[in-house]
């Protein structure tokens, strides 16, 4: 009986400001407050706030029965603690509900777990400390930034206390297996809960598209699909960025109307729960070993690392960004924290820049080289102080 | 196969632009495909194995001749409205005949209303650029309505870029139906330069060198070009800018570099073609291209072809199709600087931007443009 697992990553960035040559050395503010806040105010109105009430609202219609697991940054609490409060309060309250798991990741949404072991647990244990004093609750299950996992990571996060990773089903390591079942690490010690990337999709990127042939997708035709696993998949992993509700998919497309019917129609049919990721967990043994040796994540059709360092910029930002670690003093250490979230990275990314490609919502940059551009000065900067 | 009346206006090596060039190559790889006349207004000595003919045969080139596109100078308006008539008149001695009439701008625009008016044939009007944009919508009445009364009465209208389909639909109110932006394409063959002595002693001594390639008018933004060094010397202190092209504002810049002290660290090499200009690129770091208007803009091209990275004004037209360079506002001296210093300084940029531009020369094929024209004359 196949258990129905959502997560969702709530996260936004501390997009940086235009920062150029002649600002180095003169100026230290280097993040765009008003442009931050801009962008906030819309995903708080149309995805945050609207998506949030509806959860709560069908947590209680069903009586409990509807669960979702939430991975929230540290850098987007700090945000909502700015601007939107009001959104911290209803996580709660929602939260409240028992019905809702937070899971453990890196507070900058950074990439520490590939360039600094020291600064990867320091930002791991921020997080752990920050959603226990919020939702007084320990994280258990770890979603790596982007999904990020490779199998050194393995003792680590088992030495911070984790007994369980997420990641992406990527078909050249699952080979003939399934994503809907539990897997473990080559040594047994994490227990690994794979995103099927195709059911995901069919919410997060499809839904809307009038070339698909499964336009328009209804509740009860989705949970039709997930009761086919019924007899060969235990868990159904439906991971996806929050902003999917109302953002990615506008209101427009029917994405709300989608999501207050979906929990219902999957509880209609015979054997199908939600769970929470530990649930899950603790509910179905591992059925195989999912191993990695190399990072994949959830990104493009290549499932690494590419959209983040793969051109000669993004290294260059990036391994000059750590290489201040050993300088780094306490008061420029939150941001040099803040610039080591992934999305800075990603806005540099010039795969499929020339066909028109966006690559990401909310990119505020005209071009992946006036991203670089920017950021390259502010490590000028920040290097001077140091 | 159909039979084409092409009307050119200037023609290399008897160019300053790019109108001459892309006649060339436009009549050059229709030549093999279509049957092609293409008519020019004066006799000029030129090497070619197209069919050329020439509404005036006996001028006398005049030493150092040089016609200043789009200048309004002397002689030259009549000389536009009188090509028509002074073309006819050949067609008929020659007894041509021919199915379609594609003309260039307004120059030979004109000439091709008139034929279109008494031979009664369909019209194209391939526009490269138009008073518009030349004047920064300070136009020349009589012209805009020359322009205007072309483009009415043409039956189908080229533009080289989106940015001039705008244009042409806005300020001179055609449908958007009547006009196909066909961007301009380049030679891809790659040619080497000559040996420059001096710019190779520059770059042995780690001199930066950013270069700017056009006329110096109004239109191509060589003012603002020049205003940015200042800043930039600021931060790179070996730099050399070098300034490649003739016009009116040669003054206006040596004025500009004195009053900000840089004049020491410009050269003004004046106009250069193949060889030399080719060789220029080779030496350069980066070029520049601040229009405050250009319809299209091959020169940009150009330096990407020669591993050159480039930033341009968001007013020019192949930013609308060339993605990865910069772009800045042309009147936005100190963000142009800002970013010119991060080429200079930031090599992992200039690799990725010469690198990724590269990769998108194969959307400037002549090729692909010829067909697309063909399939225009075929329709129309």
């Amino acid at each position: 009986m196949p258990s129905v697992c959502f997560y969702f990553k709530v996260h936004q960035p501390f997009r940086i400001k235009n920062y150029s040559v002649f600002d180095i050395g003169k100026d230290e503010n280097y993040f765009d407050d008003e442009k931050n806040k801009m962008y906030l105010d819309r995903i708080a109105n149309k995805c945050y706030i609207p998506t949030l009430n509806t959860i709560y609202e069908l947590i209680k219609e069903t009586n409990y029965r509807f669960k979702v697991t939430f991975g929230i940054t540290g850098v987007l609490i700090e945000q909502l603690r700015l601007w939107h409060p009001e959104v911290i309060d209803l996580f709660r309250k929602v939260a409240s509900t028992g019905c809702v798991e937070f899971t453990g990741e890196t507070y900058y949404h950074s990439l520490s777990s590939i360039y600094s072991k020291k600064e990867f647990i320091e930002q791991v244990i921020m997080h752990k400390n920050l959603i226990s004093s919020l939702f007084n609750q320990i994280p258990k299950v770890f979603s790596n930034t982007e999904l990020i996992y490779f199998d050194d990571l393995v003792d680590t996060l088992e030495g911070l206390g984790f007994s369980a990773i997420i990641t992406e089903g990527v078909d050249h390591i699952l080979g003939w297996r399934s994503p809907n079942f539990v897997y473990e690490d080559p040594s047994g010690k994490l227990k690994i809960l794979l995103r099927n990337y195709k059911l995901s999709d069919d919410i997060s990127f499809r839904f809307s598209s009038r070339d698909w042939e499964e336009w328009p997708l209804t509740a009860d035709k989705f949970a039709y699909w997930i009761s086919q696993y019924n007899g060969n998949g235990e868990v159904i992993n439906l991971f996806m960025d929050f902003e999917t509700f109302g953002e990615h998919q506008w209101k427009e497309t029917g994405i709300f109307d989608f999501l207050v019917n979906l929990p219902f129609e999957i509880l209609k049919q015979k054997d199908l729960n939600f769970m929470t990721l530990s649930e899950a967990i603790k509910t179905y043994p591992a059925r195989g070993e999912f191993s990695s040796p190399y990072p994949i994540t959830w990104a493009d059709v290549e499932r690494d690392l590419t959209a983040w360092v793969g051109n000669e910029m993004q290294k260059d930002a990036i391994q000059r960004l750590y290489a201040l670690e050993k300088r780094m003093k306490d008061r420029y250490l939150d941001k040099w924290r803040k610039l080591q979230t992934a999305d800075h990275f990603y806005y540099m990314c010039t795969k499929w820049f020339a066909d028109g490609d966006v690559h990401k919502y909310f990119n505020p940059y005209e071009s992946p080289y006036v991203a670089y551009i920017n950021f390259r000065n502010i490590l000028e900067d920040l290097n001077l102080r140091l | 196969m159909k039979k084409v009346l092409m009307i050119g206006w200037e023609f290399p090596p008897f160019n300053s632009g790019g109108l001459g060039v892309v006649t060339y190559y436009l009549a050059k790889n229709l030549n093999n495909k279509i049957n092609l006349i293409l008519a020019l207004p004066k006799k000029y000595p030129i090497n070619s194995d197209l069919n050329i003919i020439f509404a005036d045969e006996d001028v006398k080139i005049l030493k150092g001749y040089q016609k200043i596109y789009g200048i309004f100078a002397n002689g030259f308006l009549e000389e536009v409205l009188t090509y028509g008539m002074r073309l006819l008149k050949k067609i008929k001695e020659l007894n041509l005949d021919f199915d379609i009439i594609h003309a260039h701008d307004w120059l030979g625009g004109f000439c091709g209303l008139y034929l279109k008016n008494n031979l009664n044939k369909p019209l194209i009007i391939h526009i490269h650029s138009t008073e518009i944009e030349r004047t920064g919508n300070n136009p020349n009445p009589m012209i805009y309505k020359i322009e205007k009364e072309i483009m009415d009465n043409a039956d189908k209208i080229i533009s080289v870029s989106k940015l001039t389909k705008s244009i042409i639909n806005n300020f001179y109110k055609i449908p958007e139906e009547k006009i196909i932006d066909i961007p301009n394409a380049i030679d891809l063959n790659y040619y080497e330069g000559a040996d420059l002595e001096y710019f190779r002693r520059l770059k042995l001594n780690n001199y930066k060198i950013v270069i700017f390639v056009g006329r110096l008018v109004l239109q191509k933004g060589p003012d603002y070009f020049v205003r940015t060094l200042k800043y930039v010397s600021e931060h790179i202190k070996k730099i050399r800018y070098v300034i490649v092209g003739d016009g009116e504002m040669f003054p206006d810049l040596i004025k500009i570099a004195d009053e900000d002290k840089v004049l020491d660290k410009i050269i003004f090499t004046g106009f250069l073609r193949d060889e030399r200009l080719w060789a220029i690129y080779k030496y350069a770091d980066l070029l520049v291209a601040p229009s405050v208007f250009d319809p299209f803009g091959l020169v940009p091209l150009e330096a990407v072809k020669f591993g050159v990275p480039v930033i341009i004004s968001r007013t020019t037209g192949v930013g609308d199709y060339l993605k990865n360079c910069l772009k800045v506002d042309f009147w936005d001296v100190k963000n142009a600087a800002n970013y010119i210093i991060s080429v200079l300084k930031y090599r992992p940029l200039k690799n990725e931007l010469v690198k990724n531009s590269k990769e998108e020369l194969s959307k400037f094929k002549w090729e692909d443009r010829i067909n697309k024209l063909i399939d225009i004359y075929n329709k129309i």
